[in-house]
């Protein structure tokens, strides 16, 4: 791909707030766009300095496609767009800081989510507080697993991803990691069930087992589908531009 | 003949857009050739301000779009084909009616017709 032209597209693009899937389509078609011009002016007998400042003409000024691209984004992508700054990786973040900003911010959204969910069932409920005292443990166990196992599964995920990227993955590595997420799985989902336990209740492994296995098939095909996708988005999001 | 700015088209910029695509789909390149060759070269439209107008047609549901099939022998990312809803050739009906009307309104004020 022309490196010029992609400048030219990246300039405009990245500063849209949109979703990475739509930004990603914007920046496929304008550059399609930008590539047919550019066709077209060197066919013309330009030559290619000539051709890009041409492209650049032509497209407009990236200030304006930028403002009437940012006026036909939705809500929802906007909202999207904001759900994935938190979580997805930024460009040149190592692994562990990526885990843990993945792990803290969905901790943080977990916390809040269900202490606003126990102190509604304690004031409205008809079980009444003490119920929410009983459930504390679990509510904790919750927290505490849930953490343990997204913050495993984002790590080991972000090093398979980058080495299929790198082309350094062997089928063991993907094997062992897939083995190993299931299993963080696996185990988080029985420290769920100890304070299951202390509250009498009879919770079956099986549940524990099911979670690891799902995990394990499962695992290879999102890092797979999040691979092909880096695949696309690296590039553009490599390139420097001017702010 | 003068050239005619973007600025002067932004209102009926949208039903131009669904009249090209009226009897074949095409993608972003293909919209705005159409778009000058029925302009006779006349129509100066900045080309990168089309997907704006694209993207908000599709919201409408006045397009639908998909990624262009299996390998067309060109380089480069893939082209995304945009087509005519139902519902965008009831709008291109009703932006030709508005169109129309709108030239015999003010060609009676100005004093001439198209």
């Amino acid at each position: 791909m022309n490196q010029d032209l992609m400048q030219l597209v990246e300039t405009i693009v990245r500063p849209v707030q949109t979703s990475m899937d739509a930004k990603q389509r914007m920046r496929e078609e304008l550059y399609t766009l930008a590539e047919s011009i550019f066709d077209e002016e060197t066919a013309a007998g330009r030559d290619s300095a000539a051709a890009i400042d041409t492209v650049k003409r032509r497209i407009g000024d990236p200030d304006v496609v930028r403002e009437e691209l940012q006026a036909s984004v939705l809500w929802p992508d906007r909202a999207q767009s904001f759900i994935e700054r938190y979580f997805t990786r930024r460009q040149g973040e190592s692994a562990v800081s990526c885990a843990n900003r993945v792990t803290l911010t969905l901790l943080l959204t977990e916390a809040t989510s269900l202490s606003l969910a126990l102190s509604v069932l304690g004031l409205f409920g008809s079980k009444g507080w003490w119920f929410v005292f009983a459930i504390w443990q679990f509510y904790l166990a919750l927290i505490v697993a849930f953490g343990v196992a997204a913050w495993g599964i984002t790590y080991v995920g972000i090093r398979l991803i980058d080495r299929v990227y790198d082309e350094s993955w062997t089928w063991t590595r993907v094997v062992s990691t897939s083995i190993l997420a299931g299993l963080m799985v696996g185990i988080s989902l029985g420290l769920l069930f100890v304070p299951a336990g202390w509250q009498g209740l009879r919770v079956a492994p099986t549940w524990c087992l099911i979670g690891a296995v799902v995990t394990m098939a499962a695992f290879p095909l999102v890092i797979w589908l999040a691979y092909l996708e880096q695949l696309r988005r690296r590039p553009w999001d490599e390139l420097t531009i001017s702010s | 003949m003068a050239e005619i700015s973007g600025n002067t088209v932004r209102g009926h910029l949208e039903t131009m857009v669904l009249s090209v695509l009226e009897e074949e789909g095409g993608h972003g390149f293909e919209i705005v050739k159409r778009l000058s060759d029925r302009g006779c070269g006349l129509l100066n439209l900045k080309e990168g301000t089309v997907y704006p107008v694209l993207y908000r047609l599709e919201s409408s549901g006045l397009l639908k779009s998909e990624w262009e099939e299996g390998d067309s022998g060109r380089r480069g990312p893939r082209r995304r084909i945009y087509t005519l809803t139902r519902k965008g050739r009831k709008q291109l009906s009703a932006g030709r009616e508005q169109w129309t009307q709108f030239v015999n309104i003010v060609g009676s004020i100005v004093g001439a017709t198209a």
